[in-house]
């Protein structure tokens, strides 16, 4: 399977999830930032990086790679997002609650559309506010503006997954371990992370049903 | 076995252009550079004088110009004659 993780603003959580994606189920990391700390922590063999304005080789089918894509599509990137987003089965788009992400996040789907109509949004960074209670993340104040404004700018076909803030997403890089990982090999990070962990199996088993 | 998801075949091989530190050199190390020394059969370290009178010393530096005037005879010789086949 083939998936790529863009969105055109920063910090949304692009890398964070397409390295988790890679470390957790052995999938191959291609990314157009070539200088990235991913070298440290996946082996030589499974990473892949460019210059933002080459294109990607095509991959077979038969090769488990998630894209990590920087950079703009209107500017210098435009090559490797173009033959990324081309190729690949499902296109996640990371958003969390902030009105420039949103309004990136809104124009990177605009932009995405032509390429690949298969777009899943996750609901990055979700925090509890305060008096907020709810049991299902979706539910949350922030997943749920995220997907009004989706809903409302680009229509209602494009789901919307929830993904809570967590400083595991820092973590995966000092431990250079997937959560799953972290999980299997710690009691205390097998409760602080269960429900994280969880949130990004559903995501996974979403694309992987959906799109595989 | 080919490793999983491996990407490999995909990467382009950049040369080498990075920039090498010039190790210091042990004046007892052994001497890596020039060209090797020829075989004894193909060396040249066989003579031949020949006289010639000033008239036609004087033809054979004007017609060998720059080249030294045993070399320009001795090209002669090999490609203009037979005597060494």
């Amino acid at each position: 399977m083939k998936i790529t993780v863009y969105n055109m603003k920063g910090s949304a959580g692009k890398t964070p999830i397409a390295t988790n994606i890679a470390l957790d189920r052995e999938y191959a990391l291609a990314t157009n930032e070539p200088y990235n700390l991913l070298d440290a922590i996946l082996p030589e063999e499974r990473l892949f990086s460019l210059q933002p304005d080459e294109e990607f080789p095509e991959f077979p089918d038969s090769i488990d790679v998630v894209f990590d894509l920087a950079g703009l599509m209107s500017r210098d990137a435009r090559p490797s997002i173009v033959s990324a987003v081309s190729q690949s089965d499902v296109v996640v788009v990371p958003i969390y609650n902030e009105l420039k992400c949103i309004h990136a996040g809104i124009h990177t789907i605009r932009e995405l559309e032509p390429y690949n109509k298969n777009i899943v949004v996750v609901a990055t960074k979700l925090a509890k506010r305060k008096g907020e209670v709810f049991k299902d993340w979706r539910d949350s104040e922030d997943a749920k503006n995220i997907k009004a404004v989706v809903d409302h700018a680009i229509g209602q076909g494009i789901p919307v997954l929830p993904l809570k803030f967590s400083r595991v997403f820092d973590t995966i890089f000092e431990q250079e371990r997937s959560i799953r990982q972290m999980m299997e090999e710690d009691a205390l990070a097998r409760y602080t992370y269960r429900e994280v962990a969880a949130q990004f199996d559903s995501l996974l088993s979403y694309l992987e049903q959906n799109y595989a | 076995m080919p490793k999983k998801n491996d990407l490999s075949m995909f990467k382009k091989v950049e040369p080498d252009n990075s920039v090498k530190p010039n190790e210091p050199k042990s004046i007892l190390a052994p001497k890596t550079v020039g060209r090797k020394p020829k075989k004894p059969a193909d060396k040249e370290s066989e003579v031949v004088a020949i006289k010639l009178t000033p008239s036609e010393l004087a033809k054979l530096e004007e017609k060998a110009g720059l080249v030294p005037k045993s070399t320009y005879l001795k090209h002669i010789l090999r490609t203009e004659t037979d005597i060494f086949e």
